[in-house]
């Protein structure tokens, strides 16, 4: 790579701690809402509310290790030989190439059947895709901007729900939580892991800056303020979402497996078919941003790998990168979501192994990292 | 790429993006929506599912004493979906379920069996997760068809009555979604509340709603228990009421028996917990406040006092839940869900050696 290109590929990739802080909070819960619940509850019956735990908590220790990439620089700019870094990213693209096949078709299809009321799922992702192409064509720090003034959004959205929603749960219900039964646990886990990984979006970033920011010596306080922020921004993000489990577990009990949309059945996406009154608009609004800036993301750091591995950089290049994505996601999700059972299996099975081989890599390149920084500072 | 292949590829873009969007966005006037307000199922001789829709009839006007402001329609077919189906045939309308709140099952339909039926609308989603279900004696159809003086339709009476009633713990609420719930774990028993018509005269001057000339209001004093199979049993008031007492927050009406004479008790509140020892022994411990609001005890007493209302109240009170339970379990089914909770409690593998169920009920008087 040259240095032109490291440059160009470097200017892309930054954002601010707090951008990056929000980056982190956005993969953490695009995507755990949708269909995931009823997954979960098909495997582990209540104990949902502990397995998303658990791949909570395994999500942060990706993040650790993705962190100490992206704080060197990123991926591409790891000092590590090149056939590791081509192998490493080779994987990361199939990863982030089947996350997008994946999500385009979940979150279109909620669209297609709650928003526009049971149209075809083809042409909603089609425009998802176009529009996700232009969102995430101004990098990552403008999807940071984007959640930057939408986070005032997630507040709202929480205050209003907590205000406004009538939420009838059973006692007993919530009492199935945290009985001795754990079976089914290690079945949600698996099952449930193509909906986890997300951090390693966060292996392409460069928060290099941040360093160097601490090498010319600004005070430890500050450091340590800006860790406080995104340890907050997480453990809010859990509380949320574990209260949303337990929400759903409760009010839903033995029925949570047969709901296919978790948010449709929680009343928060039902704009054209419920009453005035409820937070339905700002959820919508909400989930859209939200899943928009996700897959987002997921493109950019999909054309992060394919630019890093073949060693191009530039506008051409970038656009291409998004078009072939794009396809591939499109493709994909025909081929493999058309069947119902192709598609369970496509998210259960396909993709939790590749979740397994891509989060392995990413806490592979980020212990490569750690080493490096510490060998470097000894 | 030249500047000109460029442009015809972004025309050909914007156009194709705009016909897509075009297809999405397709206004849908309120007149080609037949919202439903009201929805029966019912099970014919043959075996065919029939769903019958009232429908709120756009355009119309809504003044008291205008004419045929709800339509009624049916559709036949072997599946819940293919009858649901043949009414948007039928009626040109694309029924719209959202304003459903009203989802009646039929006589036959309950001892046939109702768990698919509401399995399937649950999964299908057209209507509301919280639509009230109730089942009714005779068919939901006929039910739909009743002329009602004080609602402009039979659904929209039920659906005030059943918002009272479950409110006030005159019968339990139940949801399409509690009930699926229940059906779905183990050891639960589904109910539903059981509608039956009272013919009563025309209302003088009341609204001329169409239909017959018989006009009906609804009784709801009683329900029905479901097995695990889905079949249902209706059970007496006794039950109804020991329902409520166990799962409604208060607000519920008992009207006490003594040798002295009788008194109307409002249950205004009840604070309760359940105790589930993992030999199977459960304990349901309840205190109840209470105030009297009418009484003919004390023509022939001084005074009324607390300790009487107590006694008797929880003497009452601890009788219904007895009875009921004693009565339910002697049928298979068991009204309470003990075995349901116990499942919640300490896992679906693990069994009781025996259920058996205790009371403590406590009731205190409170006039404020």
């Amino acid at each position: 790579m040259t240095d032109v290109q490291g440059i160009q590929l470097k200017r892309d990739r930054k954002v601010s701690f707090s951008q990056y802080a929000l980056i982190a909070v956005a993969l953490f819960l695009a995507t755990k809402a949708c269909t995931l619940p009823s997954v979960l509850a098909d495997a582990a019956g209540a104990k949902a509310v502990w397995v998303v735990l658990i791949l909570f908590a395994a999500e942060c220790v990706l993040l650790y290790f993705c962190t100490k990439t992206a704080r060197a620089g990123g991926l591409f700019a790891l000092d590590l030989p090149r056939g590791a870094r081509i192998a490493a990213g080779s994987i990361l693209l199939l990863f982030f190439a089947l996350k997008l096949a994946a999500f385009t078709r979940e979150i279109s299809t909620y669209f297609a059947l709650s928003l526009f009321e049971n149209v075809p799922v083809l042409p909603v992702s089609v425009i998802l895709l176009v529009f996700t192409c232009l969102f995430a064509y101004g990098g990552y720090a403008s999807l940071g901007r984007v959640l930057e003034i939408f986070v005032w959004l997630f507040i709202f959205v929480f205050l209003f729900v907590i205000i406004f929603t009538r939420t009838e749960g059973d006692l007993f219900n919530a009492i199935a939580i945290v009985n001795a039964d754990t079976e089914g646990m290690g079945r949600g886990i698996f099952r449930a892991l193509g909906w986890f990984g997300d951090s390693a979006v966060v292996a392409l970033l460069d928060l290099s800056g941040t360093r160097q920011t601490k090498e010319k010596g600004k005070s430890g306080s500050e450091r340590l303020g800006n860790s406080k922020i995104l340890a907050a921004a997480l453990g809010v993000s859990c509380l949320l979402l574990v209260v949303f489990y337990a929400v759903f577990t409760s009010v839903y009990g033995e029925a949570a497996r047969m709901t296919d949309y978790a948010f449709i059945k929680l009343s928060a996406f039902r704009a054209n078919t419920d009453e005035l009154g409820s937070a339905d608009w700002p959820m919508i609004t909400l989930w859209s941003v939200l899943s928009f800036v996700y897959l987002g993301l997921i493109l950019l750091a999909g054309k992060e790998c394919a630019l890093g591995i073949f060693g191009k950089s530039g506008r051409k290049a970038e656009k291409t990168a998004f078009a072939l994505l794009s396809l591939f996601a499109l493709v994909l999700s025909v081929l493999v979501s058309d069947e119902a059972a192709a598609h369970e299996t496509f998210m259960t099975g396909v993709m939790s192994i590749a979740t397994i081989i891509a989060g392995a890599v990413s806490a592979l390149a980020g212990g490569a990292a750690l080493y490096k920084s510490k060998v470097k500072y000894e | 790429m030249n500047e000109r292949t460029k442009k015809i590829i972004s025309v050909l873009l914007i156009v194709v993006v705009c016909t897509l969007v075009g297809n999405l966005i397709v206004t849908q006037p309120i007149l080609n929506r037949g919202i439903v307000i009201g929805m029966g199922v019912d099970k014919t001789e043959d075996g065919q599912t029939e769903v019958t829709v009232q429908i709120a009839v756009a355009g119309e006007s809504s003044a008291p004493g205008a004419p045929n402001r709800y339509a009624l329609v049916s559709g036949k077919g072997d599946t819940l979906l293919s009858a649901m189906d043949a009414i948007a045939r039928i009626t040109a309308y694309r029924p719209a379920y959202f304003h459903c709140h009203m989802l009646l099952f039929g006589e036959r339909l309950v001892e046939t069996g109702v768990l698919e039926t509401a399995k399937q609308l649950f999964i299908e989603d057209s209507l509301m997760d919280d639509v009230a279900v109730m089942a009714v004696k005779g068919t939901a159809k006929e039910t739909l068809e009743r002329s009602v003086s004080m609602q402009g339709a039979s659904s929209v009476y039920l659906q005030q009555l059943n918002k009272i009633n479950s409110t006030a713990g005159g019968h339990p609420a139940a949801t399409l979604k509690n009930l699926v719930s229940h059906f779905e774990t183990k050891g639960y028993t589904p109910y539903l509340p059981w509608v039956e018509a009272v013919p009563v005269p025309k209302a003088v001057g009341g609204a001329d709603t169409g239909g017959d000339e018989q006009n009906y209001v609804f009784d709801c004093s009683k329900t029905v228990l479901f097995r695990e199979n889905g079949t249902g049993i209706v059970e007496s008031e006794d039950v109804t009421e020991a329902l409520s007492l166990t799962a409604a927050k208060g607000g519920m009406l008992l009207s006490v028996q003594t040798e002295n004479g009788s008194m109307d008790v409002n249950v205004k509140r009840i604070l309760r917990y359940w105790h589930i020892e993992e030999s199977g022994e459960v304990t349901y411990h309840a205190v109840h406040f209470v105030s009297v609001i009418a009484e003919n005890v004390t023509k022939d007493m001084t005074e009324i006092s607390d300790d009487y209302v107590t006694e008797h109240v929880t003497e009452y009170i601890r009788e219904k839940i007895e009875t009921s339970y004693a009565l339910t379990a002697a049928e298979q089914t068991d009204a309470l869900s003990l075995m349901g909770k116990y499942h919640k409690k300490f896992g679906s593998k693990k069994e009781p050696k025996a259920l058996s169920l205790r009371l403590d009920i406590s009731v205190k008087r409170s006039d404020a």
